[in-house]
């Protein structure tokens, strides 16, 4: 890819046509009447929502604040992911013993609808925040763990070989060749895990919540308030797109090798 | 990369958008002689007329159309499939009514099946120690929002001013039976069967007392309006039917209850016990005053469903509430009357 400074990329203008494209025909078909106006609300009935959920809130919280008790129970759920999944899974690549201990456990529930099992952990961590967070950390941990075992696998052996060579110990082979090597694959592993915790959200505030966004489109629901159901979903879309973007700007950072082999 | 997914995912909404707006048009094929091909009733598991007209098949007989039932958890879904067009009558309470017509959704408010009493009760667990209202300060109380029963706690803790130092939840019937086991909530404002199957309870209040201090709930029947314009022959008869099971349960209680206990899986002890907890109202006494009224002089109802609005608005969960004269328009004693004839 060759790019000029100072002008914007052919695709970008694409990607920006069709999202006025998209709100045009959302204008057009709601202000005519091509769909049922209390299944899909205008774009301004949405606006509408957004703004008084902003500052009057919705159900006594205000947006913001939904949107960061979700926040909070995703991070906190990514946090224990992150400081269990990457020393399990760096460790399963090392030794396949350890790998053999653990896949029955990761393959046998990573593929479960999170719903599933949703309940037992109810059951188990009652019906507060833990419970929350025990689905989120479940729908962070594979993909993670998962990255790390494939980085590890795939670290060429002369690298490692090379370092030695040169006399190096086994701390700093691991410090200065193992851990970099592994960090791109890991960040992969880190993206997907927020995305899956993200695609989770709705389903963990299902249960016995009074708070967060996902509540919120689920509450809304009830009320027929469709026009909030669209605030929840587009914000949730919206800032999907931002923490990815800040992830991959903190890999551009971190790991400036990252796709470069 | 980048650019890849975001247009992927525009492209999804787009597709999104436009199966919505496909799905607009009628569901309902007519069918002949002036009848619908089949009639789809939106219900909710309950001991009353509708399952005893159910059990009975009294829907079909009086119809004479193919009927289908639907079962739901919660008038918040009831109210959805009335929306969509999937459902032609839906059962649910006074306050998801309140709410369609609010959102004016398109529905009738045609027949009452039953007023609520201790069917549906605040009950809290026995080593609480809660025994009055005033007792549910700080505890976790569980119901399904958007319900009769959320709209009865709600306006019980606000006469009692304590409505902001409750923690109020959301929970479905199962969940609330779940959660009450292992003790993670305190109480719980929910109806029957569930209530029966919560243990070492007290009860706190109930709808009764509710419909005492003025604010009365009720399960009710609607139909879609597009449908009732277009078969009110075939919603007049829905009513013989269900008046029809009404009459079984006054005249021959045993029929009744034994029917009732067979279709929902119950002992006869259980349903009749259930059953006695509400009022069940003739076709004649649902168009006295208090309750429908005529086309001419419409009732009460209309009065505590604007009430039911207003409420649920101050409370903030509806944005916004239409002039009465909806709440007067949308129940519709006609369908009464022409099964009376």
């Amino acid at each position: 890819m060759t790019k000029k400074k100072g002008r914007i990329p052919t695709e970008t203008l694409i990607s920006i046509g069709t999202v006025v494209v998209i709100f045009v025909l959302w204008y057009v078909a709601t202000a005519n009447e091509w769909v049922n106006p209390k299944l899909i609300p205008s774009p301004q009935k949405v606006w509408d929502a957004f703004t008084t959920s902003m500052t009057d809130g919705y159900k006594g919280k205000t947006l913001i604040e939904h949107f960061g008790e979700s926040m909070g129970r995703m991070f906190q759920a990514f946090g224990i992911a992150l400081i269990t999944a990457v020393p399990l899974g760096l460790a399963s690549g090392f030794s396949s013993k350890i790998r053999a201990a653990l896949d029955p456990i990761i393959e046998f529930y990573r593929p479960l609808p999170p719903l599933a099992y949703y309940t037992l952990l109810v059951l188990a961590l009652g019906i507060g925040d833990e419970s929350k967070i025990a689905l989120l950390y479940l729908a962070c941990f594979a993909p993670i763990y998962i990255s790390c075992v494939s980085a590890v696998v795939k670290i060429r052996q002369d690298y490692i070989n090379s370092a030695y060579t040169v006399g190096a110990n086994k701390l700093q082979v691991f410090l200065y060749v193992i851990f970099p090597s592994c960090l791109p694959d890991m960040f992969v592993g880190l993206r997907t895990a927020i995305g899956v915790a993200y695609t989770t959200l709705v389903a963990a505030e299902m249960v016995a919540a009074n708070s967060g966004i996902g509540w919120m489109v689920l509450d809304a629901k009830n009320w027929f308030r469709n026009d909030i159901i669209f605030v929840g979903i587009i914000v949730m879309g919206i800032t999907g797109i931002l923490i990815d973007a800040v992830l991959r700007l903190v890999e551009k950072k971190l790991v400036p090798w990252s796709g470069k082999a | 990369m980048k650019i890849k997914k975001i247009l992927a995912a525009l492209l999804a909404s787009a597709l999104i958008l436009t199966s919505f707006a496909a799905c607009g048009g009628g569901k309902n094929e007519a069918g002949t002689d002036g009848k619908p091909a089949k009639v789809v009733i939106g219900t909710q598991q309950m001991p009353n007329d509708e399952g005893i007209a159910k059990a009975l098949n009294y829907f079909e007989d009086e119809m004479g159309v193919k009927v289908e039932i639907q079962s739901f958890d919660s008038g918040a879904d009831v109210n959805t499939a009335l929306a969509s067009g999937d459902i032609d009558f839906g059962l649910y309470g006074s306050c998801p009514v309140a709410i369609a017509i609010s959102n004016d959704i398109g529905v009738e408010f045609i027949w009452i099946h039953e007023v609520l009493g201790s069917v549906e009760s605040l009950v809290a667990r026995k080593e609480t120690g809660i025994t009055k209202i005033e007792d549910l300060v700080g505890k976790t109380v569980a119901t399904p929002f958007a319900s009769t029963a959320h709209f009865s706690i709600l306006k019980a803790l606000e006469n009692a001013g304590i409505a902001d130092k409750v923690n109020l939840i959301s929970m479905t019937t199962a969940e609330i039976v779940a959660a009450w086991e292992l003790g993670q909530i305190d109480a719980a404002y929910i109806w029957e069967p569930t209530l029966s199957q919560l243990d070492n309870k007290v009860t706190v209040i109930t709808s009764e007392d509710c419909a005492k201090a003025g604010y009365m709930t009720s399960n009710i029947e609607v139909v879609r309006t597009e449908f009732a314009q277009k078969y009110p022959e075939v919603v007049a008869s829905y009513i013989k039917a269900v008046s029809k099971a009404v009459d079984l349960y006054k005249n021959d209680q045993a029929s009744a209850v034994s029917a009732i206990a067979k279709f929902m899986d119950l002992s006869e002890d259980d349903a009749l016990f259930q059953m006695s907890g509400s009022t069940w109202l003739t076709a004649s006494e649902q168009l006295g005053a208090d309750y429908l009224g005529t086309s001419d002089a419409k009732g009460a109802i209309v009065d505590n469903l604007y009430e039911t609005a207003l409420f649920l608005k101050d409370q903030g969960s509806l944005t916004s509430v239409p002039d009465k004269s909806a709440f007067e328009a949308a129940v519709n004693p006609k369908y009464i009357e022409m099964s009376l004839k």
